[in-house]
Parts: C-alpha cells; sequence; structure tokens
C-alpha cells in the first residue's frame, strides 16, 4: 500500500488513522498489538463510552462537589458500589434518582476530540426508566492534557432529566482498552453537579453494516486509490479508500455484509431499467437483512440504468412509507459512467465519480442532504447551503468551476456540519429506517450563546394549549431580558420573521419551516430592554406561503429559534393540540376553508377583492357562530371595510387607477360586537397582543369618526376582560390610559404593530 | 429535429406546470414535486427544429412564469428550479444534467 507521510505536525496515532490503517488501532484495542507499541503510536481519546451494562446505573462518583454543599450538609446515601453521593436540596434541584431509577438507568457519551477530523465536540444519551431520554450537545475546549470542558448547546428529549449546561470530561488512557474510561461532570443550570464514570466502548460513535448486491453484468465500485487520478489536493494522502473506511472516518463504524452478492437480472423487468418500485422489491428480496424496522444498516444496489435514463447516476430510493432510507441505488450507465470533456485520466475520472455516488447514495440513507439543500425542508435548526462545499453529499459539477474544480480541493470526507449530523446528532434522526427523509436531515452546530441574556418563549394565551378545529392558531411570541443588565435589542427582532425560524411538526408526520405569506422590510431602530422585561409579538401560524401547517386534528410542536449576530435563541418546544370537527358542517366548511385565499384573507385582516374567500367566511360566521373561527372571520370580513380602503383598477383600455372606499359604519359596528361585546372571547382565541392591536385600532377609529365615547367602551371592555385575565399591569395600564383618554374626549394613535413591552 | 430536455430541478411542491415552446403548450403536469434526494422533479423531453427557440415554463400554482431562449444545438440541457419565494430560474447547460 502506497504511504506518504504528509504532515508531520500532526500526532502519529492520528496519521495512522487518517492514511487508513484504523485495523491497527482496532488490533490494539482488541489486544493484538504489544504494549511498547501502544506507547509508541499514541491513544485517542475519541470514541464511545457507556455504562458497561446496558442495564446497568453509571458510576455515581459525587452529585455535588463538598464545597458546594449547603449549611449542614445533604443527606447522605450509599449506593452498591461503595461510593457516596449527595441527595441535592429537593427546593433547588432536580429530583434525585432513586436505587429504582440507577437500575433502569443507561447512559452515553460520544466524545470527538482527536483522531480524523476531530470537531472537539462532545454528546451524550441518557437514558432513565424506559421512556425518558435525553440527548445533549456540547462544543469542548481542551482545559488539560486529557480533559475537556464547554457548554452544552442541544437538548433533545427531557430536557428535564440533564438540567446542568455544562460538560467536563476527563478521559482515562490506558494500553488495555478494558481499562480506560472517562469521567464526565454535569454542571451549572441551578442543579447540582452531577459526576459519572462510564467505561469505554469503541473507536466510532456509531456501528452500521452496508450490504452491496450487484445486478448481474454490472460492476460494483466500492473503492478508489487516491494515486489513479492527478487532479487531487497536494496533501492528499495516498491511499486506497473504500466506503467504509469513509463512514468510519465520519464517526460511523462500518462493516460490509457476508450478505453482499450478485443477485440476477430478473428482478430488472423486462426493458432492464430499474423502477422505484423494482428496486424495493429487490431490496426486500435480495437484502439478506431487510427488516421493516430502524436498524443500522443499508442496502446498496449497483445496477445499470434507472427508468429516468442516463440524468440519475444514483438515487436513495426508499423515501416513502413509515420505514425509508434504507435502500439507495447507483447506476452504471448513467452521465457517471462519461468522463469529463478532455480529462487526463478519463478511466480514474468515471471511478472516482462512480465511488462518489456510493458514498453520496449511502449519506442519503443516513438522512444527509445535499450540500445545497441545507436550509430547505425541516432541518431542526437552521442550517445555511453549502453550494461550494467539497464534500460526499455536494455534486461534483454543480460548483463554480466544475467537476475539475472540486475535486482539487476535494479531501473525501463529509463537511463538519455532515459530520456533527452523523457522529451526534440523536439517533433517531440518523439511523436508517427510522425518521423519515428529509425530516430533521440538517443538524447545525447551532450558535448558542453561552450565558444568553435572552430568551425567547412561543405561548399561548389560554390555560391549555387547545385549538378547536378550524380555529386559526395565533402565538405570542416572547423575547425576555434575563440578565441584570439592560440590554439592546433590534426594535423589529420579532417582526418581520427575517430573524426567525419557526418549525411546526404534526405528531407522526414530517416537520415544516413556516414561511408567512409577506416579507417586511423595517428600519432598524434599537430598544433598550432593563432587566425582567420583555417584548412580546404575535404569529399567525395557522397558514402561510407552503400551505396550511396547522389545521388538522392533532397534536402539533412548535419550536421557534431567533438568530441575533451573539448567538441563536431558541424556545422550548410548544406543545399544541387541534380538536377533531364537532359536526357535518365543520367538515362541509372545511374543504372551503383551508384554502390558500381564506388564509390570505385571514393573515392579512380582510380583502375586498378575494369574493370566494369571504364567502366562505360569512359561511362561517352564519353556520358557525359560536365557534371560535368565526371570531376570527367577523374580523376579516369587517376590518376592510372600517377604514378607507384603497383598490387598484384598471379599466378596459389598461388604465389603472386607485380608488378608496368610504367607511362602513356597519363594519365599525361589527368590529365592535366582537371587542367591546366579547372582548374576553376575543382575548382567548385572538390573543392579548391582537386583541390590544385590534381594539386600539377599532378605537382610533371610531374616535376619527367622532365618536370618542363609543371608543371608550372598547377600551373599557377590553380593560375589563385583561384585568380578569390578569395580562400584565404595564399592558392593563396602557389599556387604562386609552380609556381615560377617549372619555375625555382626546385621541390616542393605535400602535400599529408595535411590540407590547411588559415586565415581570 | 434534435432533443431539448427540459428538467424540473429545485423548489417544486406539488405545483401545476405548463411547459411552452415557441407558444405552444408542449406539457401540461399537476402535483410535480421535487424528490430532494435527487434536486429533481421530472424531465420534459421535446423535439424541436435545429434552431433558437423560446422556450417558457409557467407555473399556475405560483402565479409565475419564466422564459428563456436557447440554442438546443449548443445547450440542450434547460434546468429549472423555483427559489424560496417561488420565483422560477433557468440554467443552460452544454453537457447532460446529473442526479445523485
Amino acid at each position: 500500500m502506497p504511504h506518504e507521510r504528509t504532515n508531520p505536525a500532526r500526532p502519529f496515532a492520528e496519521d495512522l488513522v487518517s492514511n487508513g490503517l484504523e485495523e491497527m488501532i482496532v488490533a490494539i484495542e482488541s489486544g493484538r498489538l504489544p504494549g511498547q507499541l501502544v506507547q509508541r503510536v499514541g491513544l485517542l481519546a475519541s470514541g464511545l463510552y457507556a455504562s458497561t451494562d446496558p442495564l446497568a446505573p453509571p458510576s455515581l462518583v459525587a452529585e455535588t462537589p463538598l464545597s458546594e454543599g449547603v449549611a449542614g450538609g445533604w443527606p447522605r446515601v450509599r449506593l452498591g458500589d461503595g461510593l457516596a453521593r449527595r441527595v441535592a436540596d429537593p427546593a433547588t434541584a432536580a429530583p434525585a434518582p432513586s436505587p429504582i431509577d440507577f437500575a433502569l438507568m443507561r447512559e452515553e457519551l460520544r466524545l470527538d476530540v482527536d483522531g480524523a477530523f476531530p470537531l472537539m465536540v462532545a454528546s451524550g444519551t441518557l437514558y432513565r426508566h424506559l421512556t425518558t431520554r435525553v440527548h445533549w450537545i456540547a462544543n469542548l475546549r481542551a482545559v488539560g492534557p486529557v480533559t475537556w470542558a464547554g457548554t452544552i448547546w442541544y437538548k433533545d428529549g427531557n430536557a428535564a432529566a440533564l438540567p446542568q449546561t455544562n460538560v467536563s470530561i476527563t478521559a482515562h488512557l490506558n494500553a488495555f482498552p478494558t481499562q480506560r474510561s472517562a469521567t464526565v461532570t454535569f454542571s451549572g443550570g441551578g442543579a447540582p453537579n452531577r459526576v459519572v464514570v462510564l467505561k469505554y466502548v469503541s473507536t466510532t460513535s456509531r456501528s452500521c453494516e452496508f450490504e452491496y448486491d450487484t445486478v448481474q453484468g454490472t460492476n460494483a465500485v466500492t473503492s478508489f486509490n487516491t494515486a489513479t487520478h492527478p487532479n487531487r489536493p497536494a496533501a492528499l494522502p495516498i491511499e486506497n479508500l473504500t466506503i467504509e473506511r469513509i463512514y468510519r472516518r465520519a464517526g460511523i463504524q462500518a462493516t460490509v455484509s457476508p450478505g453482499s452478492g450478485t443477485i440476477p437480472i430478473a428482478g430488472a423487468g423486462v426493458d432492464l431499467k430499474w423502477s422505484d418500485a423494482e428496486m424495493h422489491d429487490a431490496m426486500q428480496t435480495a437484502w439478506s437483512h431487510f427488516a421493516n424496522k430502524p436498524q443500522w444498516a443499508a442496502w446498496a444496489l449497483f445496477a445499470a440504468e434507472h427508468e429516468t435514463g442516463p440524468s440519475l447516476g444514483g438515487i436513495m430510493f426508499d423515501s416513502s412509507g413509515t420505514t425509508q432510507r434504507q435502500g439507495c441505488a447507483i447506476f452504471e450507465n448513467s452521465f457517471i459512467n462519461t468522463p469529463p470533456p478532455g480529462d487526463p485520466n478519463a478511466a480514474a475520472a468515471v471511478e472516482r465519480i462512480k465511488f462518489w455516488t456510493a458514498v453520496h447514495e449511502i449519506g442519503h440513507t443516513f438522512n444527509l442532504a445535499h450540500s445545497w439543500q441545507k436550509s430547505l425542508g425541516v432541518p431542526w435548526i437552521p442550517l445555511l447551503n453549502d453550494p461550494e462545499a467539497r464534500s460526499f453529499m455536494n455534486y461534483p459539477y454543480r460548483v463554480a468551476g466544475g467537476a475539475t474544480a472540486f475535486f482539487a480541493n476535494f479531501e473525501y470526507r463529509f463537511t463538519d456540519q455532515e459530520l456533527l449530523f452523523l457522529r451526534h446528532a440523536p439517533a433517531r434522526l440518523v439511523e436508517q429506517g427510522n425518521a423519515t427523509w428529509f425530516d430533521h436531515h440538517g443538524f447545525e452546530q447551532a450558535h448558542v450563546a453561552a450565558e444568553p441574556s435572552l430568551t425567547i418563549t412561543a405561548r399561548v394565551n389560554r390555560a391549555r394549549p387547545e385549538f378547536e378545529f378550524l380555529e386559526p392558531v395565533v402565538i405570542e411570541l416572547k423575547l425576555k431580558n434575563i440578565s441584570t443588565e439592560p440590554q439592546i435589542v433590534d426594535r423589529n427582532l420579532l417582526r418581520g420573521l427575517e430573524n426567525l425560524t419557526v418549525i411546526t411538526k404534526k405528531q407522526g408526520s414530517p416537520a415544516q419551516q413556516f414561511a408567512p405569506f409577506a416579507h417586511y422590510c423595517y428600519l432598524n431602530g434599537r430598544q433598550v430592554l432593563t432587566p425582567g422585561e420583555s417584548v412580546c409579538q404575535s404569529l399567525f401560524l395557522s397558514v402561510g406561503n407552503s400551505g396550511w401547517h396547522l389545521a388538522e386534528p392533532g397534536r402539533y410542536l412548535v419550536q421557534v429559534a431567533l438568530h441575533r449576530d451573539s448567538g441563536d435563541l431558541i424556545s422550548e418546544p410548544l406543545m399544541l393540540r387541534i380538536a377533531p370537527p364537532t359536526g357535518y358542517s365543520e367538515e362541509y366548511l372545511a374543504q372551503d376553508f383551508f384554502t390558500d385565499e381564506v388564509g390570505r384573507v385571514l393573515s392579512f385582516d380582510g380583502s375586498r377583492t378575494l369574493g370566494e374567500a369571504n364567502d366562505t367566511l360569512r359561511d362561517v360566521v352564519g353556520q358557525l357562530p359560536s365557534r371560535r373561527v368565526a371570531t376570527h372571520a367577523k374580523i376579516a370580513l369587517a376590518c376592510p371595510e372600517s377604514y378607507r380602503f384603497k383598490s387598484l383598477s384598471i379599466d378596459s383600455s389598461g388604465k389603472k387607477s386607485i380608488a378608496d372606499t368610504a367607511v362602513q359604519p356597519r363594519a365599525l359596528e361589527e368590529l365592535a360586537v366582537v371587542l367591546r361585546d366579547n372582548a374576553l372571547e376575543a382575548a382567548e382565541t385572538l390573543g392579548h397582543v391582537d386583541t390590544k392591536y385590534y381594539s386600539d385600532l377599532l378605537a382610533q377609529r371610531l374616535a376619527d369618526a367622532g365618536q370618542h365615547a363609543e371608543a371608550a367602551k372598547v377600551e373599557s371592555a377590553v380593560l375589563g376582560a385583561f384585568e380578569k385575565r390578569k395580562v400584565r399591569a404595564a399592558i392593563v395600564s396602557d389599556v387604562r390610559g386609552r380609556r381615560d383618554a377617549y372619555q375625555k374626549g382626546k385621541s390616542v394613535r393605535a400602535n400599529a404593530g408595535e411590540l407590547e413591552s411588559e415586565v415581570g | 429535429m434534435i432533443p431539448l430536455h427540459i428538467h424540473l430541478e429545485e423548489g417544486f411542491a406539488n405545483d401545476a406546470v405548463v411547459v411552452r415552446i415557441g407558444g405552444i403548450s408542449v406539457a401540461e403536469r399537476t402535483g410535480v414535486t421535487t424528490r430532494t434526494q435527487l434536486g429533481l422533479a421530472t424531465i420534459v423531453e421535446e423535439s424541436v427544429e435545429p434552431a433558437r427557440v423560446t422556450v417558457t415554463l409557467e407555473v399556475p400554482t405560483r402565479r409565475t412564469a419564466v422564459e428563456v431562449t436557447v440554442d438546443p444545438r449548443e445547450t440542450p440541457y434547460i434546468g429549472c428550479s423555483l427559489d424560496a419565494a417561488g420565483q422560477p430560474s433557468c440554467r443552460l447547460s452544454r453537457e447532460i444534467l446529473g442526479y445523485a
């Protein structure tokens, strides 16, 4: 095997790994090499650590350092291993696990600080009982020769099971793998320290088996020697790469199934071209380990051609049904069989792109998206597209300069972002057959501030987060200063959605990113939030540019990320429920209601031109007068007639003109019926922010019409409702001030679109 | 006559699409959806005269359209995508457009 040392500064052990000698490391770890060589090679700390027995608890050293003990000390208990732990003060800490908890506790740590492409990241999963699980990820920095520390920036699952926010890890290296371990200390978050010792398990985070089946008469390319093509990075090691080696460097202990082999051509049908259905059937028949369930295994079919034609070099075809991402195919008789024009080594170029295609398609089975699609679909945390990435997940011929430019800089690897996903994302998102394709496909190293000064909350103004069928979902976003210092924020941070990513996910369905109908461009402005102060903004979430997100009955999860230069803020998930229809009328109306036009009319507070949508809303008001959706419909119907509404018209000669219509007093009264006579119901379904917005606007329009007494009545009704609903004092005070002003015959401008500020 | 390949690529989501060549409708599709694992929704192939032609892609579901003039002898492959705002764009290629 050719072997060149390309980077003398690299630790020898790492060099061994990057030059394809992982097998030697494995031999060392399995005790097949003598200890002296182990000393020479040096040991890697990276790898998987776990409690030794899947059902055994990790060794607990102490939950709280003595220096942090409370006066008088906490009661001690003795564990079976003879180590003492302190029981936390129940008033300040999460509930202390009981011995039964420990009996059902399992813990894993994935340490990623050396070896191939280290990310300086650790992640872990804590299983408690049979149903509680929390997955965490932290960025690390070295604080000692074998010690790393950092902040936990991601938690998935039951975050309350791991209240701590920081982690410190010390690796205990040893020539004998069975003697290796890591001491992990969780701290911060107002919780007592938690210290566990986990045993070393393996060099890689995860394991996966690939089965390569080759259609009779087709060649499978599963390896590539980097020396065979002259266009490559100058520092690229010369080595024989295999698909398994690529994935081992990505943190996946990849092995080849002994069931790999040749399958007869008969399965391809009479035209010898493969359809997705034929491939799926072939997967079930030919894959020796096929199972219709999640498993760390993928099937790759090397075939001649897909029915789409030569444009298709490969495909992860398994993207329907509930168990997806198990199978992929690579097509020899496609564009990947044609070398780039003028290539200096055409044969090697073809072998190289076939190898790239095989690794690429298997990457899709791990839920990796293309490099230019990272922001699409449902990345759980926002991702940036990376169309120029030199990654197995990018198309070489799509980058600037084409394949020549791509391979000149390609190091036969995945990007750090992709490695983070493969090594550290929650297993269900990565494992084949688990999360559906493109659901949580991406997973970004969110730039979460270590000690955030602000928090963002997504909430609803009702006792239980339940919505009636057809009732539009309005949530409120609250940005609060949780620091002890004043904070300067962009006045429009919550308004334009430019800085927000909102994800909705119906239980059992892929997540969706909310896209509003309109984007607004605001003049930059600053606002000071004093300690404890917050600003709120409503968000009409049911429908947007990509359709009705929240319409069908069921349970939904909503989560919001707010992007700031100083770090991203992620809200806690908000769980919502949409109730089923209560009768035939609702089901029937739903067919006309859940349309794009009705969505736009509701989002924009009415329209004078979308007649069919208005007719539907009138049907809603007429047939479902006591349902909450009627409140939204009444507002959308009355709003355009409550002010001088401008309309653009074009006559038969093409001449354009703008005309406005007179205010309809009837519309003002219809709005008053909603906001004055039924203020409590309005506040319940519209939310506090929107109720105040509409009532202030109505009061202003009434005052403009000289009806100050009526304006005061509107504000008075809303004041009563807000007091009854215990709305923050600052809001109540503002409403009271408006009422008083109108009672004195004064006019007050509505804060149309202004953020409502509150303290507390 | 020579082939002209019109690839509907990124951004389609249950869209209706009409392809016109020289003003004449050659393909009308509904439910056009990008397969994200390919970055491709569907391919429309038409035989055209070996001369410059105007290709129009209409997307009624987005109330938008794009028009491009191509010489199929030079660039027989057209890749059309919708951006995040639903606006269409096209790229022309001399070589086959590949997906994996």
